[in-house]
C-alpha cells in the first residue's frame, strides 16, 4: 500500500474512532438524561404503572419515619440551607472579589490569598464534613443543625463565589470605572456605582451556579445538617435537603421508586439553576457592554 | 488677562525604571483650548493623565517635578478627589455608565453634594444644553444612555463632566472614535465651552489642533524611548512657523 | 457649594476597604482553620500507630478489642477507581474535546456543549443511584459477584469526571492556533495527522491540567463510590470484588467514631489532602515551566 493510501486508511479509521466515541457520549448522556426523568416521573419507570411523583408527593410532608408522604418540608429545608449559604458566601465572597480585583497588589501576599483560594476548591467535600462535624457540631455546640450545614456550605462554595465574581468584575470595561474616578468618585464609589451595575448579571450567574453545586451536596452534609425531615424552624433544628434524603433513604433500604422521585425534583432544580446562571450570561453579557 | 491655571515644572514620569516623560516645562492659560499632538507613544497621553493625578491608578507610577494647579501642587497640596471633581476629563471612546441619561449627567452632583431633585433637574439640562444634546434628548432622559449614536454617547460623556462644575476639562482624543459629522459638532462646542472652561485635548489631527486650538504643544521621544516637548506656543506659529525641524517634519507630514 | 465632605467620603472608603481586605483574608483563614484541625486531630494518632503500620497494612479492625488501623485496602481502592475512571473517561473525553474544538459545525456545538453541561451539574448521589439501577445489576449479570463493586465505582465515576476534562481540553484544543492546522494540511497531512501531530502536542499542557483536576475530583469523590463500590473494609481481589476508597471509609466511621478511631479517620483525611495538594502542585508546576518541548514559544 502506498503512504498516501496508508495515511487515508489511517486516517478514515482515525475519524471513524473519534465519531464512535462521540456518538457513543452522546447517546450515554441522552439515556442518563431520559433515563432519570422516565423513572423518576413513573414507578418502576414504566409508564403503565402510573405517576411515581404526584401532588400529594410534592406538597405534602414525610411521615411514619420518612416510609411514606411527601417532600415538602425536605424542600422546605433544603431552600433554606442553600439559600443561607449563598448569603454568607455570597457576601464574603463577593467582597474578596472586589478586593482582588481593585485593590489587591501584584505581591506575594495576593498570591497567598490567591492559593488559598485554589487549596479551598480542591479540598474534598468529606474534608468539609470532618472539619464540619469537629468544629461547628462539636465545638461551637451546634450540633447537628441547620447552621452547622449552613457554615459547613458556605466554606465550600465560597472558591466558586470569588473565582466567577472577580470574573464578571474584571471583564467590566476598564473605561468605566475610569471615568467614575475621572469624575472625582473614591475607588469604592467607582466600584458600587458603576462597576458593580455593569457587572450585576455575571456575579448573580456565578452566585446561581455555585447554588446549583450547593444544592447536589451530600458528603459535607450527612453528619453537620442532622437527619430530622421535618420543617427547619430554626437555625439549630436539624434539617435534612434532599440530596441527603435521597441518600439516607437508599442506605435504610427504601424502595427505588421514591429514590428516583426525589432525584428527578433535585435534577429539576439544578438544571433551573444553570439554566439560569447560563441565561443571565447570554442574555446580559458579563458586563459587556451591550 | 489669563493667569495659568497649570504649571508644570521640570516634570519627570517613571513606569518603575521606564522614564516615560522626560523634563516637561508648559502653563496652560485659563480660557485657551490648548492642543497636544505629536506621533503615537510620545507621552501625550500620559502628561495629560498627569494633570488630573489619573496615573495615580497604575501601580508603580513616579513623578519628579512639579505639577501647581491653581497655585498648589496637585500632588502634596490637593486631595485628589477635589482635583478630579474641578479637572474633569472625556475620553477617546464614549464611555457612559450602564444607566439612564439623566443618571450619567447625574452622577457627579450626586456624588460631591447634597441636592434636591429640582436643582438636580436644572443642572442636568443646562450641561446637556452646554454639550448640546438636550434637544436630542430632553424627551427621553430615562431612556438607557446606550441608546444614543457614538456622537450623543461622547456629547453625554461631556455634559457629564460638566454637571461636575470643574475648571478645566480634560480631552484624550475625544474624536477620534467618531463620524466627521460628529466630530464637527464636538469641535463646534469646544469653541463655546473655551468661554467657561480652559481645555487641554490631546489628538492625532493635526488639522483639528490647528483649527480649534490657541496653544499647540508638539511632543517626541527621544533615544532612550521617552517623551519630552519639543516645541510649545501659539498655535499659528506652530503651524505655520515652526523653530524646530522635528515639528515642521511632522506637520507636514513626514512622518507620524 | 460642595459640601458632601470629602473627609466623610474617603473615611467611608477606608471602612469599606477593611471589610473587603477582611473577607480576602477569609479564604487564608479558612484553608489554615482546615489544615490546622486536620493534622491537629490526625497526627495524634501516630503516636500509638506507626505510620508504616498505617499506610501499609490491609488490616483495618477499629472496633476489635485489638484495635488496627491499617488504609492500604482504601488506599489501593482509591488509586484503582481513580485510575480506571480516569482510563474509562479520557478517550471519551478527549474525543468529544477534539470534536467540539475542531471538527464539530457551529449548530451543533452548541446542544452538545449543553449536554456535557447538564452531566456537569448532576449531584453526585443522583449519580449514584443511577449506578445501583443499571450499571450494578449490568456488571452483576457480566461478571458476576453482587455487582457492587470497584468497576461499578469505576464506571459511575468515570461519567462524572468527563465534563471536567472535556471543558479544559476543549479550551485548549480550541487555543490551537488555526493557522497551525492550516500549515499542516497545507504540507499535505490528513485531518488525522494534523490533530495527532500538531494539535495535540500543542494542546497537551491544558489537557494534562483537564485531567489533573478531574483526577482530584475523582480522588475526593465520597456519595456516588459509596453507593456502588460496596462498601466492604478489605483488600478487594478482583475489580468485581467490593472495595472501599479513602473517602468511603471516613464517611462510614464518622457517625460513630471516637478517640483514636476519629484520629485514624482524621489521618486519612490528612493523606486525601496530601494526595489533592501534591496534584494541585503538578498542575501548577506543568503550567509554569516555560516550554515543555523546546519548541514552545
Amino acid at each position: 500500500m502506498t503512504d498516501k493510501k496508508h495515511g487515508k486508511l489511517f486516517n478514515n479509521l482515525f475519524l471513524f474512532v473519534v465519531y464512535g466515541f462521540v456518538a457513543i457520549t452522546i447517546v450515554v448522556i441522552l439515556s442518563v438524561i431520559i433515563y432519570l426523568t422516565v423513572r423518576g416521573l413513573f414507578k418502576g419507570g414504566n409508564p403503565s404503572n402510573g405517576l411515581n411523583i404526584n401532588f400529594e408527593y410534592l406538597f405534602t410532608t414525610t411521615s411514619d419515619g420518612g416510609k411514606t408522604g411527601g417532600i415538602i418540608a425536605i424542600i422546605w429545608n433544603t431552600v433554606l440551607l442553600v439559600l443561607l449559604s449563598g448569603v454568607i458566601a455570597g457576601s464574603i465572597g463577593i467582597s474578596s472579589a472586589i478586593y482582588l480585583c481593585f485593590y489587591a497588589k501584584v505581591n506575594k501576599f495576593t498570591s497567598f490569598i490567591r492559593s488559598s483560594i485554589e487549596v479551598l476548591a480542591g479540598i474534598p467535600s468529606v474534608i468539609f464534613g470532618l472539619f464540619g462535624l469537629l468544629v461547628f457540631v462539636g465545638l461551637f455546640k451546634f450540633g447537628y443543625s441547620l447552621i452547622s450545614g449552613v457554615l459547613t456550605l458556605s466554606i465550600m462554595i465560597l472558591p466558586t463565589v470569588i473565582t466567577t465574581s472577580e470574573n464578571a468584575l474584571s471583564s467590566v470595561d476598564k473605561s468605566l470605572y475610569e471615568a467614575g474616578i475621572g469624575l472625582g468618585s473614591t475607588k469604592m464609589e467607582a466600584i458600587m456605582k458603576v462597576v458593580i451595575k455593569e457587572a450585576k448579571h455575571g456575579i448573580v450567574s456565578g452566585m446561581i451556579l455555585s447554588i446549583g453545586r450547593a444544592l447536589g451536596e451530600t458528603a459535607a452534609l450527612v453528619y453537620t445538617v442532622g437527619s430530622s425531615y421535618k420543617f427547619a424552624n430554626s437555625l439549630l433544628s436539624s434539617a435534612r435537603p434532599l440530596a441527603m434524603h435521597i441518600y439516607l433513604g437508599i442506605n435504610e433500604g427504601q424502595s427505588l421508586d421514591k429514590a428516583f422521585a426525589a432525584a428527578f425534583v433535585l435534577l429539576i432544580l439544578c438544571m433551573m439553576m444553570i439554566f439560569i446562571s447560563e441565561l443571565l450570561v447570554k442574555h446580559f453579557g458579563k458586563g459587556i457592554k451591550r | 488677562m489669563s493667569e495659568n491655571v497649570f504649571e508644570v515644572s521640570n516634570l519627570n514620569l517613571f513606569y518603575g525604571q521606564h522614564k516615560a516623560l522626560s523634563d516637561i516645562n508648559m502653563d496652560i492659560q485659563s480660557h485657551t483650548i490648548t492642543a497636544l499632538i505629536g506621533p503615537s507613544g510620545c507621552g501625550k497621553s500620559t502628561f495629560l493623565r498627569t494633570l488630573n493625578r489619573m496615573n495615580d491608578l497604575i501601580d508603580g507610577v513616579r513623578i519628579t517635578g512639579s505639577v501647581l494647579f491653581d497655585n498648589k501642587d496637585v500632588y502634596t497640596q490637593t486631595d485628589p478627589l477635589d482635583l478630579r471633581r474641578r479637572v474633569g476629563m472625556v475620553f477617546q471612546k464614549p464611555n457612559p455608565f450602564p444607566s439612564s441619561i439623566y443618571d450619567n449627567v447625574a452622577y457627579a452632583p450626586r456624588l460631591h453634594k447634597r441636592i434636591s431633585k429640582s436643582e438636580l433637574d436644572n443642572i442636568v439640562e443646562d450641561c446637556l444644553k452646554k454639550a448640546s444634546l438636550w434637544d436630542e434628548v430632553k424627551d427621553c432622559l430615562k431612556k438607557s444612555a446606550y441608546s444614543l449614536s457614538g456622537g450623543q454617547q461622547q456629547r453625554l460623556c461631556i455634559a457629564r463632566t460638566l454637571a461636575a462644575s470643574p475648571e478645566v476639562i480634560l480631552m484624550d482624543e475625544p474624536t477620534s472614535a467618531l463620524d466627521p459629522l460628529s466630530t464637527t459638532r464636538i469641535e463646534n462646542l469646544m469653541d463655546d465651552l473655551k468661554k467657561n472652561y480652559t481645555i487641554v485635548i490631546v489628538t492625532h489631527n493635526m488639522q483639528q489642533a490647528s483649527r480649534i486650538s490657541d496653544k499647540t504643544g508638539f511632543f517626541f521621544t527621544n533615544q532612550e524611548k521617552s517623551g519630552f516637548l519639543v516645541e510649545y506656543g501659539d498655535t499659528e506659529e506652530l503651524f505655520f512657523n515652526p523653530r524646530d525641524k522635528r515639528t515642521e517634519d511632522y506637520i507636514t507630514g513626514r512622518f507620524g | 457649594m460642595f459640601n458632601k465632605s470629602i473627609k466623610v467620603r474617603k473615611y467611608r472608603e477606608k471602612c469599606g476597604v477593611s471589610v473587603i481586605f477582611m473577607s480576602s483574608l477569609f479564604s487564608c483563614i479558612a484553608v489554615a482553620l482546615i489544615t490546622i484541625f486536620l493534622f491537629k486531630e490526625g497526627l495524634v494518632l501516630f503516636k500509638e500507630v506507626s505510620v508504616k503500620e498505617f499506610l501499609t497494612s490491609t488490616e483495618w479492625f477499629p472496633s476489635s478489642d485489638n484495635p488496627k488501623y491499617g488504609i492500604l485496602s482504601f488506599i489501593y481502592a482509591t488509586f484503582v477507581v481513580t485510575g480506571l475512571s480516569l482510563l474509562f473517561a479520557l478517550p471519551f473525553a478527549l474525543s468529544l474535546a477534539i470534536f467540539l474544538a475542531k471538527m464539530c459545525p457551529e449548530r451543533l456545538r452548541g446542544i452538545i456543549k449543553g449536554c456535557t453541561e447538564v452531566l456537569q451539574g448532576i449531584p453526585s448521589v443522583i449519580f449514584g443511584l443511577v449506578g445501583i439501577a443499571v450499571v450494578v445489576p449490568a456488571v452483576r449479570a457480566l461478571f458476576g459477584g453482587n455487582g457492587y463493586s470497584l468497576l461499578s465505582a469505576s464506571i459511575v465515576l468515570s461519567i462524572m469526571i468527563f465534563p471536567t476534562i472535556v471543558n479544559v481540553s476543549e479550551v485548549s484544543i480550541r487555543a490551537v492556533s488555526q493557522s497551525l492546522c492550516d500549515a499542516s494540511t497545507a504540507l499535505g497531512a490528513t485531518k488525522a495527522q494534523t490533530i495527532l501531530r500538531v494539535v495535540l502536542p500543542s494542546s497537551f499542557k491544558g489537557i494534562a491540567v483537564g485531567i489533573i483536576l478531574a483526577l482530584g475530583r475523582a480522588v475526593g469523590e465520597t456519595t456516588a463510590v459509596i453507593l456502588v463500590g460496596g462498601n466492604a473494609p478489605i483488600l478487594p481481589k478482583s475489580l468485581v470484588s467490593m472495595g472501599r476508597t479513602l473517602t468511603m471509609n471516613i464517611v462510614t466511621d464518622m457517625s460513630y467514631a471516637e478517640g483514636t478511631h476519629m484520629q485514624a479517620l482524621f489521618a486519612s483525611g490528612v493523606l486525601l489532602f496530601i494526595i489533592i495538594l501534591a496534584l494541585n502542585m503538578v498542575a501548577i508546576y506543568i503550567t509554569h515551566r516555560k516550554g515543555s518541548n523546546k519548541y514552545d514559544r
